[in-house]
């Protein structure tokens, strides 16, 4: 059976085949090296060789810059949450922390506060929703504080000064918002009660 | 006048087809010649650990990372996804189905690690590991970059062909039937590992070229700024404030070796420097950064660089050490850069090896021929029969190859009998066919006897009516047979079958 169609079909396909795997290896080439050469700052070309690939790279989970630690290594983002309570000290936390274990979890929580800033503005909102309301579930609270703390490195002199990496000077705090479920819970729980 | 330019214009369109031509072969060689699948295998091994562990640590903490209200919403994350095409199931399932498909992506991913059902596990484990990256986008970093970018090459070529369940269970079953399973070649293992090589080449350029965009980076700052950061520092160097030259050191040395990593990882002697170099560094981000996910992800990448023969030999020293019986063919049977080596002409012998086929058949043996080639043979640690072809035309050598190629029989071409002699007495050979065109056919009697001597091998002799007078003496060496001139390439396989065992009808099974 194999004698009879295999030499035609392996004809065909190898006369096909060839040039069209040929090509898609080229293109495929091509488009995992045009994602991070179009980040900024990139010519109108390379801009447009950028969206020619674009929707093939967001498929195939390949549309990155490998930009890692670059341009400029820069200080590192933290935040913190402030859950208030009645007639006592309100619970603070941050994230990441390093009691986070294992490490790999912890790099997650640190990418959440790290990569947020890089998205647009309405979608920084709704994260941002998401993180107070994830904190005041978790302590059972509904309302929150939120504050982004940039964390600066200390540079070599400060350190040959005796200076530590966790100088508070190193902090910067700047407040997010204060988030209150108080009235979504409410509606939650006056639905229920309606069924 | 005329005809000098006449003669200007063909020899220039010779030396262009002769130039594509070149870039043709060459393409083709970079991009699909066979290679031996053990490193997939082991990538595959390594890659589908870390998937594994990647897909345990989410269990921690799932609900609050992939919750339709957790962390990152579902409803906020496909507004970002709004007429892109990107692929992720978890867009698509809400919170009931959440631990049941979690449960399921970890057994799959655990299959992929071992090398079961490869094919398909390969594929859903692409699948899996793009959807849990896309779902959660703001929790991404280089890790599931790089796991995406092996898991989708790993789905392309043959991972599961070595260093798996499944090579298990095709040897089982070969066994079962009486059949040896033997190293197998596949295109689809070069491209993956071709696929792999540019990718972390462009890895590294970009990486590199991105880092000369910060002045940090020029200043030598810049890897003091990355130690120094609280949140990544693992283990403390600040001690390096006082040896301020390191951290700079180490800053320049590291952009050079990123952007010349696409360059210098293709010559063979820098290519174990950059590797080193390499190695050394992710381990570093891996021990003092604590990103030994990431780390170990680049440095299992690099094994697409190594070579294989050189990690079977370590297999097999690895299975003997723990007191098994190795099954791991120290030098895989059909590496043509063995041989080569000693002959000096590229194409002077060649192995080969089937190209778009899976199996790599053997010719039928008998046990005595077997015995015998065995015991006679030095140095013999293939674990296939081959036949040696010996033809001193080179388009003669290529017919021969191409059609042994595409009819699955494992062989070795040589240009002369010296090379046949050396191929005889190196490897595990289950035939010797000589064609003696532009031969001496007292050398061609000769060599039978040498092989005769040696091994007893059959031998097919391939010569024209007026070539055989000369021949006579042929008839006083065992298991020789001539085969006249012209003959079809199939009356040579036919016989060459019936001559390695005459049991067997020459019907044809081999070819």
């Amino acid at each position: 059976m194999r004698d009879v169609w295999c030499p035609d079909m392996l004809k065909l396909l190898k006369k096909c085949g060839y040039p069209v795997v040929s090509l898609m290896l080229g293109f495929h080439v091509f488009a995992v090296f045009i994602a991070p050469a179009a980040m900024p700052p990139a010519s109108p070309l390379l801009m447009d060789g950028y969206r020619l690939a674009l929707p093939y790279n967001e498929l195939l989970f390949l549309n990155h810059g490998y930009h890692y630690f670059a341009p400029d290594p820069g200080a590192s983002t933290l935040i913190s949450y402030s859950v208030p309570r009645a007639g006592d000290a309100p619970v603070v936390g941050r994230f990441p922390n390093l009691s986070i274990h294992p490490r790999l979890l912890y790099h997650r929580y640190f990418m959440l506060a790290e990569n947020l800033w890089a998205f647009d503005d309405e979608t920084q909102a709704e994260i941002q929703k998401a993180y107070a309301r994830h904190f005041s579930a978790l302590h059972d609270a509904s309302s929150v504080t939120l504050n982004r703390i940039s964390h600066e490195p200390s540079s070599i002199l400060r350190i040959q000064a005796g200076g530590k990496l966790d100088d508070p000077e190193t902090f910067e705090v700047e407040t997010i918002g204060a988030f209150d479920f108080s009235t979504e819970a409410s509606q939650q729980s006056s639905v229920a009660q309606s069924f | 006048m005329l005809q000098a330019r006449e003669l200007l214009r063909s020899s220039g369109m010779v030396w262009l087809r002769q130039y594509v031509n070149g870039c043709l072969e060459a393409w083709h060689k970079f991009w699909f010649e066979p290679a031996d699948p053990l490193m997939l295998g082991i990538i595959r091994l390594l890659s589908g650990w870390m998937l594994f562990y990647n897909l345990a640590v989410w269990t921690l903490d799932l609900e609050a990372f992939f919750g339709d209200n957790g962390l990152q919403p579902l409803q906020a994350v496909k507004a970002l996804y709004v007429n892109r095409p990107i692929f992720s199931f978890w867009l698509w399932t809400g919170d009931q189905y959440l631990w049941p498909m979690h449960v399921v992506c970890l057994l799959i991913s655990g299959m992929f690690c071992l090398g079961f059902a490869t094919r398909v596990t390969s594929i859903l484990s692409f699948l899996i590991t793009i959807s849990y990256s896309q779902r959660v986008p703001i929790a991404n970093f280089g890790f599931d970059q790089i796991l995406g970018m092996l898991c989708l090459y790993l789905s392309i070529g043959p991972s599961g062909a070595a260093v798996s369940i499944d090579s298990l269970i095709r040897r089982w079953w070969l066994g079962r039937k009486g059949l040896v399973d033997t190293p197998r070649k596949f295109a689809s293992a070069r491209v993956a590992m071709r696929l792999i090589q540019l990718h972390l080449c462009t890895i590294y350029f970009w990486a590199g070229f991105a880092k000369l965009k910060g002045p940090s980076w020029w200043t030598g700052e810049a890897l003091w700024r990355v130690i120094a950061n609280e949140e990544y520092q693992t283990m403390d160097l600040t001690w390096m404030a006082w040896v301020p030259w390191l951290p700079f050191l180490i800053a320049h040395v590291t952009i050079a070796w990123e952007i010349f990593f696409i360059v210098l990882i293709w010559n063979p002697r820098l290519r174990p420097l950059m590797l080193l170099m390499g190695v050394a560094m992710h381990f570093g981000i891996g021990a003092f950064l604590g990103m030994w996910t990431f780390g170990l992800i680049m440095a299992f990448a690099y094994l697409a660089f190594s070579d294989p023969d050189l990690w079977r030999h370590r297999l097999a020293l690895f299975v003997r050490w723990m007191g098994g019986q190795s099954n791991v063919s120290p030098v895989p049977a059909f590496e043509a850069a063995h041989v080569s080596s000693g002959v000096g002409v590229e194409d002077s012998i060649e192995s080969a090896v089937p190209t778009m086929i899976s199996e790599a058949a053997e010719l039928p043996q008998s046990p005595a021929t077997a015995t015998a080639t065995t015991s006679a043979v030095l140095n013999c640690s293939a674990t296939v029969s081959e036949v040696c072809v010996v033809a001193v035309v080179a388009s003669e050598r290529s017919t021969l190859r191409r059609y042994f190629r595409d009819h699955q029989v494992p062989c070795r071409i040589v240009p002369d009998l010296n090379s046949g002699l050396d191929v005889v007495s190196r490897y595990r050979i289950s035939a010797v066919v000589i064609n003696t065109t532009q031969l001496v056919p007292a050398n061609v009697v000769d060599f039978a006897a040498d092989i005769a001597d040696l091994t007893s091998l059959p031998i097919l002799v391939l010569s024209i009516a007026s070539q055989q007078s000369q021949l006579e003496g042929l008839g006083a060496v065992p298991r020789v047979e001539v085969l006249d001139l012209p003959a079809s390439l199939r009356d040579i396989r036919i016989k060459l079958q019936s001559m390695c065992d005459p049991a067997e009808s020459p019907s044809p099974r081999v070819c």
